[in-house]
C-alpha cells in the first residue's frame, strides 16, 4: 500500500536543545524523517527550538518553526496549520512526553490531529515501568522482579521484599535521570527520593539490580501489515549497572550464540507485535552470563541514540524507514537506498564491527564524579568501524580526540596496585585504559574479567592489544601487522620512542597503507551503490574513481561541551555547498549521532577518525583539491598545520594566520600594531610572577591556564591573594606551561560572526550577550542583533572586524569577542573558524552564512555574491534571542554556576518582532518555567547594590520574594517586602518557583550556595546564576507566555 | 604458517592455515550468517565445499553440544578473516582445513562478480594448485546426498504422528522441530523404495535438505513422485527442488546462491515478509506445471522460494523454518505440516 492519500500536512516535532541522554541523534533521526515524508509528496511543517540543528533549516521542512517546545505553543502552531497528522516519535523524550501532554489535554482530538506510527497507548505502555511491566507479563517475557512506587514509603518496601542492592528507574525520563543504584535503605531513601521528583509521574520502578548481566540492545521495525525486522543488535561491553549511554559498545554482539542471538531477536520481535509499534523501536535485554536467563530492562518506543548508531552501523536508515511507515508504507515497499535493488525488509548483514565509546565532560569538571552507573554522563560519542575488534576499539579511541594514545593513558604506568585494582573494578571513562594497564602488569585475563564483569572475550581483544605493545617494544612484531592489528603511528611511536612522522615514513617506505572498503548492508551480497567508507589494512580497496573535483571537509567528532552540534550544522552546510558548486563533497567525521554522517549527505562519507594520520590516509586515497578545516570546530582547526606541514592545500584562511588567532601572545601582539585594545595582560610561570603582573594591570584579573580552550579552568580574581592562588591552579593544570592573566574587563559582552575574502567583509549584525562579560559567551543570553549597543560601538565593533579580516587576510570565517566597558571596547579573543553562533546568526538573519563562506574558501569574492566592501546586513524584522541549557542535574558535584567556563550541553532560540518576547520565548524554551509565583534570592554582596531593580521587577510582575538573610536585608533596604529564609533548607518551608542565586565564589561544595543551587537543581526549579539574566527575565515576566504568537521562520535564498 | 586459497580462476587470496595442515578443495561459497559457525560447519548441506564466513571474526563464543547440525562437520574447508583461539584446536579435532587472515570480503566480491568457483587450500599459489583447484570434482559430479545421507532406517521414538523424513543430509534442527512437536520420527536413506517409506505407514513424509544438485538425484526423485500422490509431503531446500523436480518443474545452478540468515521471503497469501535462514546453490525455476502454486518468492532476487500442489497435500519451501543458525520466523511451517499430515489420516481413515 502507497503512503496515505489522507494524509497532505504532517507536523513533526524536533527534541530541541542538546542535554545529556539526547543530543545530535534527534537531529539526524528528524532531519531523515522529514526528508523521507517529503519525498512521499507530504507537506512538512517542523518545530523545534534548537537553532544549531540541519532539522531547522527552512529547506528541510515546508515550514520551520522554532518555538518553545511546550504544549501551549504547539497547540497554537497546530490550530494555525491545520496538519492532518503528528510524527511525535522522532523527537525523543521530549518529542514523546509533548505528544503525551497534547493527546491529554484534547488537543490532537480538537484539531483532528491524528498521531501517526506507534499508538499513543503503545507509548504508555513502554514509557510507564508498571503498564510496562504489566504488558510483559502478558506477553510472557521475563522482568527482574521489582514494583513501581510513587512514594520513598512505598520504595523503602519494595526495596524490603526484593532485597538489596536494587535499583531505582524513574518513568518517562531520558538518559536514566534520577535513577540509581541503591545497596542500603539510606541510599534508598536519597536515590528514591531524588527519583519521584524527576519522574514527570512521579513513579519510580525499584527492580532487582542484575549487575554484571550482559546488557543486549535490539533495534527492531515493524510496519502496519506487521512485518517485523531487526536491524541489528548491540552488545554493551560494560555490563549492566553503566548506562548504554555511558556504556562501550560493540555491534553486532559478540559473546552471544546463535540460539542466544535468536531467542533475544524472537522476544524482540514478540515484544514489538504485543505492543503495537509501528516503526522503530529500541529494547534492552539483561542477559545472564552463567546461563539462558534474559530480562527485558526497557522498550523506547521510538527512534533513540542507540537507533542512530544501528543506522550508522549497518546503513539502515531506521528513521527515515520510520517515518514512511508512518504514513502507511510497508517495509517491503520502501527501497534499500544502498543497495538500490532490495527494500527495508530485510536484516542488515555486517562483515565488519563496529565499536562505539562515549565522550564525557569529565575533562571540563575536574571536580565532577568519574564513576559511570545508571544516570547518563555522556555528551557525546564516537564510532569506528573495523573489521577486527582492536582494530575498532583502537580507531574509536582516538576519535575520543583525549589525552590517549591508542589504549596508553598518560599517567596510567605511575598508578598503585591499589589504585589500578579500584580503576578496574569501578566503571569509568578510564576503566578500557585500566584493563589494559592490568593486562599489561600480568594481571591474568580471568581475574581482569572477574573484577570488571567485563566477558573474558573483550578482554581477550584488549589483551591482544597489549600483546602487540609489548612485541613491539621487543622488536618482535612487523610494523605491517602492528597497523593491521589497527595501533595509529602515535601509540607505535609511544612504544618505540620514534617520533610520529618517523613511523610514518617507515610505513610510506614499506609501502603500509590501509585500503577502503564499504558499508553496504548486506556483506557483499549485493553491489552497494552507498559512498559509505572505513579503512582497514586488507588487500582490496572498493573507492571508486571520481569523476568530479573534490574537496574534503574535516568534522568536528563527539559532541563535547564547548564543541556541539553547531560545527555539525557548518559541516553539511559546507557540503551542500561544494556540491552545488559543482565538487565532489568528502566528509571526513567519527560521530554516529550526527546528520554530517549520513551517508547520503555527502558524495562520499569516511567514517575515521580525525587524526593526522587518519585524514592523511584520506588525503592520499582522495587527492582533493583542498580540505576545508574552519567548519569541524577546534578538532579541525587544530589539524590545519599538520596538515599543511604534511604538504596538503588548506583552503580558505591561511595556516599561519589561523596559527595567530591560536596563539594569544601573537594575536595581542596584532591588536597592539592594529592599535586595537585588548585587556592588559601576559604570562606568567611563578607566583611571584603572578603577583607582579596583577600589581602592574591591577584587579580584578582573569586568570587561566595557557594550553587549554574552552574556556577551561578560567577564574576571575578580585584580590590578590585570590589571583595567587588561581595562577597555582592555572600552573598546576598544565605542568611546563604559563598561566595567562589578563586585566578583567568588567562591561557589555559583544560578538560578531563575519565572512571576510581578503577585500571585503560580510557582517550579519552585532550580538550583545546579557551577562556581563565573565560569563562563557557560551553561557550567555544573546541577542541579535544587540538592542543596547551604542551606534558608535557598533561603529567601532564593525571597523575591527575588518581591520583584523584584512590583517589576517581571512579567508572564510571571522568570530570576533569584545566587551565594552563604557568607555572602550576591547577585543578577547578571535577565531578563524565558523563558531557556535554561526547557525543561530544564520537563522536569525535568515542568509545561509556557511554556503556563502564556503564559496569564499573555493575563491569566489564577495562582490560576485553580492556583499562588497564592509557589507552589513539589514537588521531582520525580528529579534532573535539565544539562550543556554545546562545538563547540570546529571553532573553530579559540578559547579552549576556560570563563570569563564563553558558549561552548557545545549542553547535555544527565541524569536519574535517584539524583542521583550523573543527573550521570554528564549528564556522559557531553555526551560525556565515559573511553576509558583515567588523567587528566592541569595546574593552575593557585589551584586547586592544592583539587587533592589531587579527585584522590584519581579514584584511587579506579581512574584512573591523570598531571601537568604543578608540579601533580604538588602532588598528590604531598596524598600522591598521579602520574607526571610533558612538557607539550610528554604524550600522545606516555602514554595518557590524560581531562585535566583549568585556565587561570591563557584565551586565551593561547601558553601550555602553550591547546595542551594544543587538542591534547587534537585527540586527542577529553575535556577539563574547571574543577575543579568535575572534582570532580563524580571522586565519580561509581565508578558503573558499563552499570549506569543508564533511564525515560521523566514530564508533569504543565496543569490 | 602462510597459505592461500587458490581458485580456478587464478585469484589467489593469502591467509593462515589453521586447522589441519592438509586438504581443502571444493567448490568456495560464502555465507554471510554472523552468529553459527558451528552450525555451518555441521550442516550437511556444505558437503563438498568450502565455506567463507563473511563475518570477519569467528569463534568468539567457543562452542557447544547444542549446536551441532550433525555429528561432525562437513565443510571441505574454512575461511575466515579472524579466528579467536579455539577455532584452531576445533577445526584440528574436526580435521577440517581452514585459512584465516583472508580479505574475505575481497573474496566473497570476487564470488558475487564471477559466480562460485572452485578451489583449493594451498601452501604456494602457484599454477599447480590453480590446476589442483580447476580438477575438484563439480557439486553435479559427485554423489555428496550418498555421502551424508544415513545409511539404513533409523526410528527417533516420540508420541505423536509418525514422519518419514527421507534424509538427503538433514540438518539436527530439522529433526528437533518434529520431535518438539512430539513426533516419531524415522530417517529412511534417500535412495529408499517408496515401498519402503510407505511400509512405515507415515502420516507424513518430509524431504530432508542436502548437498549438491537435486536433477541428478533419480532415484529419490523417483520415490518422491511416488509417494506425493499417496501421503501428505514436505520438503525443505534439497527438499524443496526435489518435490518441484517431482511435480514436472525444473531447476538450475544459481550464480553465487543464497547463505545467510537475512533473506526476506514475502508469503504470497498474505504479503507478509518473513526473515530466513538460507543456504542452496540450486533453485528452482518459476516456470512450473499448471498444478503448482507459488507459494513464497525472494523479495530480493524474486526467487521461488514456496510452492504447494493445488490438489495434492504437499509443500516446500527453499528456506530453513528452523533457522540454525538464524530466525526461526517461520517455524510455524512445521505446524501446517503436521496438520496437513493430521487430515491426511483421517481423510485415509474415511
Ligand atoms: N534491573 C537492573 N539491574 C541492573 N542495572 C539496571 C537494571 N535496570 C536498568 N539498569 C541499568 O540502568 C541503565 C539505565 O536504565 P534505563 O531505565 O534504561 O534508563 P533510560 O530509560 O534512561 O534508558 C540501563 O542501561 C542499565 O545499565
Ligand atoms: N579580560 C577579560 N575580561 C572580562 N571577561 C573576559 C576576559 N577574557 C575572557 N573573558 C570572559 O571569558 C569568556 C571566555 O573567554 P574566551 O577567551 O572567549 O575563552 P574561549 O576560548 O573558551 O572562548 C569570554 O566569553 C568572556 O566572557
Ligand atoms: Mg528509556
Ligand atoms: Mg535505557
Amino acid at each position: 500500500m502507497p503512503a496515505r492519500a489522507d494524509l497532505r500536512k504532517v507536523l513533526v516535532i524536533g527534541s530541541g536543545p542538546i542535554v545529556i541522554g539526547q543530543a545530535a541523534e534527534f537531529d539526524y533521526s528528524g532531519t531523515q524523517a522529514c526528508r523521507a515524508l517529503s519525498e512521499e509528496g507530504i507537506e512538512v511543517v517542523l518545530v523545534n527550538s534548537n537553532p544549531a540543528t540541519i532539522m531547522t533549516d527552512v529547506e528541510v521542512a515546508d515550514r520551520v518553526y522554532v518555538e518553545p517546545l511546550l504544549p501551549s505553543f504547539l497547540e497554537r502552531i497546530i490550530e494555525r496549520e491545520r496538519p492532518d497528522g503528528l510524527l511525535a516519535t522522532l523527537g525523543g523524550q521530549t518529542g514523546l512526553n509533548l505528544a503525551l501532554a497534547l493527546a491529554e489535554d484534547g488537543v490532537l482530538e480538537r484539531f483532528g490531529v491524528e498521531l501517526l506510527g506507534t499508538p499513543i497507548e503503545a507509548i504508555r505502555t513502554a514509557e510507564d515501568r508498571e503498564k510496562f511491566r504489566e504488558a510483559m507479563l502478558r506477553l510472557a517475557q521475563p522482568v527482574p522482579p521489582g514494583q513501581t512506587a510513587t512514594t520513598v514509603g512505598a520504595c523503602l518496601q519494595a526495596a524490603a521484599d526484593i532485597g538489596y542492592p536494587v535499583v531505582v528507574r524513574p518513568a518517562f525520563t531520558l538518559g536514566g535521570t534520577g535513577g540509581g543504584i541503591a545497596y542500603s535503605a539510606s541510599e534508598l531513601a536519597e536515590i528514591a527520593g531524588v527519583g519521584l521528583q524527576s519522574s514527570p509521574i512521579h513513579q519510580v520502578l525499584i527492580e532487582r539490580c542484575v549487575l554484571g548481566w550482559k546488557e543486549i540492545e535490539y533495534e527492531v521495525m515493524r510496519d502496519a501489515a506487521g512485518t517485523a525486522i531487526t536491524v541489528c543488535n548491540m552488545e554493551n561491553i560494560d555490563p549492566m549497572g553503566v548506562h548504554t549511554g555511558d556504556s562501550i559498545v560493540v555491534a553486532p554482539s559478540q559473546t552471544l550464540d546463535d540460539i542466544d542471538y535468536q531467542r533475544l531477536r524472537t522476544a524482540a520481535l514478540r515484544i514489538i507485535a504485543g505492543l503495537g509499534i509501528a516503526g522503530g523501536c529500541n529494547i534492552q535485554f539483561a542477559l545472564d552470563p552463567r546461563g539462558r536467563d534474559y530480562y527485558v530492562i526497557e522498550v523506547n518506543p521510538r527512534v533513540s541514540r542507540s537507533s542512530a548508531l544501528a543506522s550508522k552501523a549497518t546503513g539502515y536508515p531506521i528513521a527515515r524507514t520510520a517515518a514512511k511507515i508512518a504514513v502507511g508504507l510497508h517495509l517491503d515497499e520502501i527501497r534499500n537506498r544502498v543497495t538500490g535493488a532490495t527494500t527495508a525488509a530485510f536484516e542488515p548483514a555486517l562483515d565488519y564491527v563496529v565499536a562505539k565509546i562515549p565522550r564525557w565532560p569529565f575533562d571540563k569538571f575536574p571536580e565532577m564524579d568519574r564513576r559511570l552507573g545508571t544516570q547518563m554522563k555522556a555528551t557525546g560519542e564516537v564510532m569506528a568501524i573495523g573489521r577486527t575488534l582492536p582494530e575498532a576499539l583502537l580507531k574509536a579511541l582516538r576519535s575520543l580526540d583525549g589525552p590517549g594514545r591508542g589504549l596508553l593513558w598518560p599517567d596510567a604506568a605511575s598508578w598503585s596496585e591499589t589504585e589500578l585494582d579500584g580503576r578496574i573494578a569501578e566503571p569509568s571513562d578510564l576503566r578500557l585504559f585500566a584493563v589494559a594497564e592490568a593486562l599489561r602488569r600480568g594481571r591474568p585475563r580471568e581475574a581482569v574479567a572477574a573484577r570488571t564483569h567485563i566477558d573474558p572475550y573483550f578482554i581477550g581483544q584488549v589483551e591482544e592489544i597489549v600483546a602487540c605493545e609489548r612485541a613491539l617494544a621487543h622488536g618482535t612484531v612487523s610494523l605491517a601487522d602492528a597497523k593491521r592489528l589497527g595501533l595509529p603511528d602515535a601509540a607505535i611511536a609511544a612504544i618505540t620512542g620514534e617520533a610520529e612522522d618517523a613511523v610514518r615514513a617507515r610505513r610510506q617506505a614499506e609501502g603500509i597503507r590501509p585500503v577502503f572498503k564499504v558499508v553496504d548492508t548486506c556483506a557483499g551480497e549485493f553491489p552497494a551503490q552507498t559512498p559509505y567508507f572505513y579503512s582497514t589494512y586488507e588487500t582490496e580497496d572498493e573507492v571508486p574513481a571520481a569523476v568530479r573535483p573534490r574537496v574534503v571537509v574535516l568534522g568536528s567528532g563527539p559532541i563535547r561541551i564547548g564543541q556541539g552540534i553547531e560545527f555539525d550544522y557548518a559541516t553539511v552546510h559546507a557540503v551542500k555547498a561544494l556540491r552545488e558548486a559543482g565538487y565532489e563533497a568528502v566528509i571526513v567525521n567519527n560521530n554516529p549521532e550526527t546528520v554530517s554522517t549520513d551517508f547520503d549527505i555527502s558524495d562520499r562519507l569516511y567514517f575515521e577518525p580525525l587524526t593526522l594520520e587518519d585524514v592523511l590516509h584520506v588525503v592520499e586515497r582522495e587527492r582533493p583539491l583542498g580540505v576545508l578545516v574552519q567548519f569541524g570546530g577546534q578538532t579541525a582547526i587544530n589539524l590545519a598545520g599538520p596538515l599543511a606541514a604534511a604538504g596538503v592545500r588548506v583552503l580558505g584562511t591561511a595556516v599561519d594566520a589561523l596559527d595567530v588567532s591560536e596563539d594569544r601572545e601573537k594575536f595581542y601582539d596584532l591588536l597592539r600594531r592594529l592599535d586595537v585594545p585588548c585587556p592588559e595582560g601576559g604570562a606568567v610561570t611563578s607566583v611571584a610572577g603572578a603577583r607582579g603582573l596583577v600589581a602592574r594591570i591591577g584587579l580584578p584579573v582573569l586568570v587561566r591556564p595557557s594550553y587549554v580552550l574552552g574556556g577551561r579552568g578560567m577564574e576571575v580574581a578580585a584580590t590578590e591573594e585570590a589571583a595567587a592562588a588561581a595562577a597555582v591552579k592555572a600552573l598546576r593544570a598544565g605542568p611546563g606551561y604559563p598561566a595567562l592573566i589578563d586585566r578583567y574587563v568588567a562591561g557589555m559582552e559583544l560578538e560578531l560572526d563575519a565572512i571576510g575574502d581578503g577585500e571585503s567583509v560580510l557582517i550579519p549584525g552585532i550580538m550583545e550577550h546579557v551577562e556581563r562579560a565573565g560569563v562563557h559567551s557560551g553561557d550567555s543570553v544573546a541577542v541579535f542583533p544587540g538592542q543596547h549597543v551604542p551606534p558608535s560601538v557598533a561603529e567601532r565593533a564593525i571597523e575591527i572586524a575588518a581591520l583584523l579580516s584584512r590583517a589576517l587576510g581571512v579567508r572564510g570565517f571571522l568570530n570576533v569577542q569584545y566587551v565594552y566597558d563604557g568607555r572602550a571596547l576591547y577585543v578577547l579573543e578571535a577565531n578563524l573558524r565558523s563558531s557556535r553562533t554561526v547557525p543561530f546568526v544564520s537563522k536569525a538573519v535568515g542568509v545561509p552564512l556557511v554556503q556563502i563562506a564556503t564559496r569564499v574558501m573555493l575563491g569566489d569574492a564577495l562582490a560576485d555574491l553580492g556583499f562588497s566592501g564592509v557589507h552589513r546586513l539589514a537588521a531582520p524584522p525580528r529579534v532573535a534571542v539565544k539562550a543556554p541549557v545546562f545538563s547540570m542535574e546529571k553532573l553530579g558535584r559540578a559547579e552549576s554556576a556560570v563563570g569563564p567556563e563553558m558549561k552548557s550541553t545545549g542553547e535555544v532560540m527565541g524569536i519574535d518582532a517584539d524583542p521583550g518576547a523573543a527573550m521570554l520565548k528564549a528564556l522559557t524554551a531553555s526551560g525556565i518555567l515559573i511553576r509558583e509565583r515567588s523567587v528566592l534570592a541569595a546574593l552575593a554582596d557585589s551584586d547586592k547594590p544592583q539587587a533592589g531593580e531587579v527585584f522590584a521587577a519581579f514584584a511587579r510582575a506579581g512574584l512573591r520574594l523570598f531571601a537568604t538573610p543578608a540579601t533580604a536585608a538588602a532588598l528590604r533596604a531598596a524598600g522591598l517586602p521579602v520574607v526571610d529564609v533558612n538557607p539550610e533548607d528554604p524550600f522545606a518551608s516555602h514554595a518557590i518557583g524560581l531562585v535566583v542565586n549568585t556565587p561570591t565564589r563557584g565551586g565551593d561544595s561547601g558553601r550555602d550556595g553550591f547546595r542551594l543551587r544543587r538542591q534547587a537543581l534537585a527540586r527542577r526549579i529553575p535556577c539563574l546564576t547571574s543577575l543579568d539574566t535575572a534582570r532580563a527575565l524580571a522586565e519580561v515576566l509581565s508578558l503573558d507566555p499563552e499570549r506569543l504568537a508564533v511564525e515560521p521562520l523566514a530564508g533569504r535564498p543565496l543569490q | 604458517m602462510t597459505a592461500f586459497l587458490v581458485l580456478e580462476d587464478g585469484a589467489v587470496f593469502p591467509g593462515r592455515r589453521i586447522g589441519v595442515p592438509d586438504g581443502g578443495a571444493g567448490e568456495v561459497v560464502f555465507t554471510t550468517s554472523m552468529t553459527g559457525y558451528q552450525e555451518v560447519l555441521s550442516d550437511p548441506s556444505y558437503r563438498g565445499q568450502i565455506v567463507t564466513m563473511a563475518y570477519p571474526l569467528i569463534g568468539n563464543y567457543g562452542f557447544s553440544a547444542e549446536a551441532w547440525e550433525a555429528e561432525g562437520p562437513h565443510v571441505a574447508g574454512f575461511v575466515v578473516r579472524h579466528d579467536h583461539a579455539g577455532l584452531d584446536g576445533f577445526l584440528r579435532e574436526a580435521e577440517v582445513s581452514g585459512l584465516a587472515g583472508v580479505d574475505t570480503r575481497a573474496l566473497v566480491l570476487h564470488l558475487r562478480t564471477h559466480g562460485l568457483r572452485r578451489g583449493v587450500i594451498a601452501d604456494s599459489p602457484g599454477p599447480e594448485a590453480v590446476r589442483r583447484a580447476a580438477a575438484v570434482v563439480p557439486p553435479g559430479m559427485r554423489d555428496l546426498v550418498g555421502e551424508v545421507s544415513c545409511r539404513e532406517t533409523r526410528r527417533l521414538p516420540g508420541p505423536g504422528p509418525r514422519i518419514a523424513l527421507i534424509d538427503c543430509g538433514v540438518k539436527a534442527g530439522i529433526v528437533q522441530a518434529l520431535r518438539r512437536r512430539g513426533c516419531e520420527v524415522v530417517l529412511v536413506p534417500h535412495d529408499a523404495a517408496p515401498a519402503a517409506v510407505e511400509a512405515l505407514d507415515p502420516a507424513g513424509v518430509l524431504v530432508s535438505n542436502g548437498p549438491g544438485d537435486p536433477a541428478v538425484l533419480a532415484s529419490t526423485i523417483a520415490t518422491v513422485r511416488a509417494l506425493v500422490e499417496r501421503v501428505p509431503l514436505m520438503g525443505i531446500c534439497l527438499g524443496h527442488q526435489l518435490l518441484a523436480l517431482a511435480l514436472g518443474g525444473r531447476t538450475y545452478k544459481m550464480k553465487f546462491g543464497h547463505r545467510g540468515s537475512n533473506q526476506p521471503v514475502r508469503e504470497a497469501s498474505n504479503g507478509r515478509v518473513m526473515i530466513t535462514t538460507q543456504n542452496h546453490g540450486y533453485a528452482v525455476d518459476p516456470a512450473l506445471p499448471p498444478d503448482v502454486e507459488i507459494t513464497h518468492l525472494n523479495l530480493n532476487d524474486h526467487t521461488v522460494e514456496g510452492l504447494r500442489h493445488r490438489e495434492l497435500p504437499a509443500f516446500s519451501v527453499q528456506f530453513h523454518p528452523e533457522g540454525r543458525p538464524g530466525p526461526g520466523d517461520a517455524e510455524e511451517l512445521y505446524d501446517r505440516f503436521l496438520a496437513m499430515a493430521d487430515e491426511g489420516t483421517h481423510a485415509g481413515s474415511r
